[in-house]
């Protein structure tokens, strides 16, 4: 159990690396492209395509660590007037669904990727298009995993909100 | 029967609070069933992503407003426009107007604005002789203001989902962020005005001008004053993309708050980065999951049917447009902002481009409207976030902030049936 939450601690801090990295690698071929087309240095151009990629991935680590933090955006109607117990009962039912929902979609986006693979189709600067999609099926299967391990654990958040609320409507 | 049974399961897991990216996920992989789609589709659909320049700007510009946010910028802004215009009637209330809707065109109606600069300006307003309800009003109905400013993150995803679609008059990120001024210049008087005889048998204290001071507030925040022109010259110039704009407007201000003014430690820039970053991620997820479901909406010709069975019951586009204005209404007080853009923006769309509603102009009136649903009772976002930090009871907020929705509603009236005020300056 302690090894398995060391492992879990190092791929929390590979994600939020993974994140400050594609973001200042983002932001630097921004600059660099300024600065080489006012300076008419040409050669930048896969900049244009890899800074494309870079949002992608970046947003799909983003996601990943907001399912980690279970701080997705939602309509949540209801569960705001519920008790906390059935708050918990609705938090598990709808993580669980959309568990499997997401791990649907993983493995029809690996299916996809796989098919690339075979039809190899290049990016920019010799890495395949099917590299730069991987991070789709893989991200997809990272946050059902998580939907379904904190299916029963409420969220803090949630808690205290639905606190703060019910406080400020007795007052 | 299979399906409805599909759609409403999907429609009760929205309502628990399923994330809506699954939602809309599972509604488009609904939609490939139904019309024979391979499910594979999807991730073909998520990495349009990729293929969307315009993109780019958003996790820059977030970044820059989350930069701006954890610095004192809120204090220099106030500090500056108190020196400027504190000595007119009705001066305190305007800075409130007009700081609030430039610190939220940087950095998103998240409630940051209320926390930032409401905490400073609701004393302040206090103090001089505003009375309570009026303050809190002001400062919570300014929360959402300035929506429709350069380079506002909805702004932003509205051009990319209209773009992507492709839909009536073809129009450019930047037209769309010179058709909001006019319309937020217009709210931002209207309001001015509302407060002038809101308070006219008030005893407010003025300030007087005092040259030595405005000196000095310029001076300290002599850093920041270039920011909305760096902005502006990077998208109007035409020497940059809006991408390149973001990029350098994030550098500028990760070396003014860390190295000049030194209130962000550089150790704090990867906590930053990663907190902004985890907003991006879940804005994007839905825009990828939405581009999906756009497609099936669209293959089904679905807007095409809702408008076939409009032409029978709205003759016109001035009937339209009440419905267009009391839908979106009632929406903006019920979804997140993100979430309507994504979700409605597809369907109505090729509807108001039917009706001959420009692309541009829809996008004003439907951020407009959303604006006020920030503050609508009885579940507007930022009502709780001024609840929570000013420790007032949710009822007070809602009597509070009822003129200053009336008042934005004449405006969002005035947007909509007069469409010059959102295209006059695109020539």
């Amino acid at each position: 159990m302690k090894r398995y939450s060391q492992l879990l601690r190092v791929l929390y801090k590979l994600e939020d690396a993974a994140l400050v990295l594609l973001l200042l690698a983002l932001l630097g071929m921004g600059i660099v492209q300024i600065i080489a087309r006012n300076a008419g240095i040409n050669g930048f151009v896969w900049f244009d395509t890899a800074s494309r990629i870079t949002v992608l991935w970046l947003a799909l680590f983003g996601a990943m660590r907001a399912s980690r933090l279970q701080n997705h955006i939602s309509i949540d109607l209801i569960s705001h007037y519920c008790s906390i117990k059935a708050q918990r009962i609705i938090h598990a039912i709808v993580s669980i669904s959309a568990s499997v929902i997401c791990g649907f979609s993983a493995w029809y986006s690996y299916l996809f990727v796989k098919s690339e693979y075979e039809y190899t189709t290049e990016a920019f600067l010799n890495i395949p298009t099917w590299a730069c999609e991987s991070i789709i099926p893989f991200s997809l299967a990272i946050i059902s995993l998580r939907l379904l391990s904190y299916s029963f654990s409420l969220p803090e958040s949630a808690l205290e909100s639905n606190n703060d609320i019910t406080n400020e409507l007795a007052a | 029967m299979t399906t409805a049974l599909g759609f409403m399961s999907i429609f009760v897991l929205a309502l628990l609070g399923a994330p809506l990216f699954v939602i809309i996920m599972a509604a488009a992989l609904l939609g490939f069933h139904i019309t024979d789609i391979p499910y594979e589709i999807l991730a073909v659909e998520f990495y349009r992503i990729a293929d969307t320049p315009m993109l780019i700007a958003l996790p820059l510009f977030t970044l820059t407003g989350y930069l701006l946010a954890e610095s004192k910028t809120s204090e220099r802004l106030v500090r500056v426009s108190q020196a400027l215009i504190g000595w007119a009637p009705g001066g305190l209330s305007m800075i409130g107007f007009i700081t609030c809707a430039l610190f939220t065109a940087f950095t998103g109606a998240s409630g940051v604005t209320i926390v930032a600069i409401g905490a400073l300006l609701y004393p302040a307003l206090k103090q001089v002789g505003y009375n309570k309800r009026f303050s809190l009003g002001l400062i919570t109905s300014s929360g959402s203001l300035g929506l429709l400013l350069a380079p506002s993150l909805p702004l932003i995803l509205y051009g990319i989902i209209a773009q992507q679609m492709g839909i009536g008059e073809p129009f450019t990120l930047a037209d769309l962020f010179l058709a909001g001024l006019l319309p937020a210049l217009l709210m931002i008087t209207l309001l001015g005005f509302y407060s002038l005889w809101a308070n006219r048998h008030e005893k407010i204290e003025r300030q007087t001008f005092n040259l030595a001071e405005l000196k000095t507030a310029v001076w300290e925040a002599k850093w920041e004053i270039p920011l909305p022109a760096i902005i502006l010259f990077g998208i109007y110039s035409g020497v940059l993309a809006i991408s390149e704009t973001a990029a350098i407007a994030c550098v500028y201000v990760a070396l003014v708050e860390i190295c000049i003014y030194r209130e962000i430690k550089f150790c704090h820039m990867p906590d930053i980065i990663q907190r902004s970053m985890t907003m991006v991620g879940g804005i994007i997820l839905i825009l990828a999951a939405s581009l999906a479901l756009t497609n099936v909406i669209v293959d089904a010709e679905i807007p095409m049917h809702i408008f076939e069975w409009m032409q029978q019951h709205v003759s016109n586009k001035l009937m339209f447009l009440i419905l267009l204005n009391i839908l979106l209404l009632v929406l903006g007080a019920f979804l997140d902002i993100f979430a309507a853009i994504v979700i409605v923006v597809p369907l109505i769309l090729p509807i108001a481009v039917s009706y001959g509603i420009h692309p541009v102009h829809l996008g004003i009136i439907f951020l407009a409207n959303m604006q006020i649903g920030y503050f609508t009772p009885p579940v507007g976002m930022n009502l709780f976030i001024a609840s929570y930090r000013f420790k007032k009871p949710i009822t007070e907020l809602y009597k509070a902030c009822i003129p200053f929705m009336l008042v934005l509603m004449l405006a969002v009236m005035i947007i909509t049936y007069v469409p010059w005020l959102s295209l006059g300056l695109l020539g």
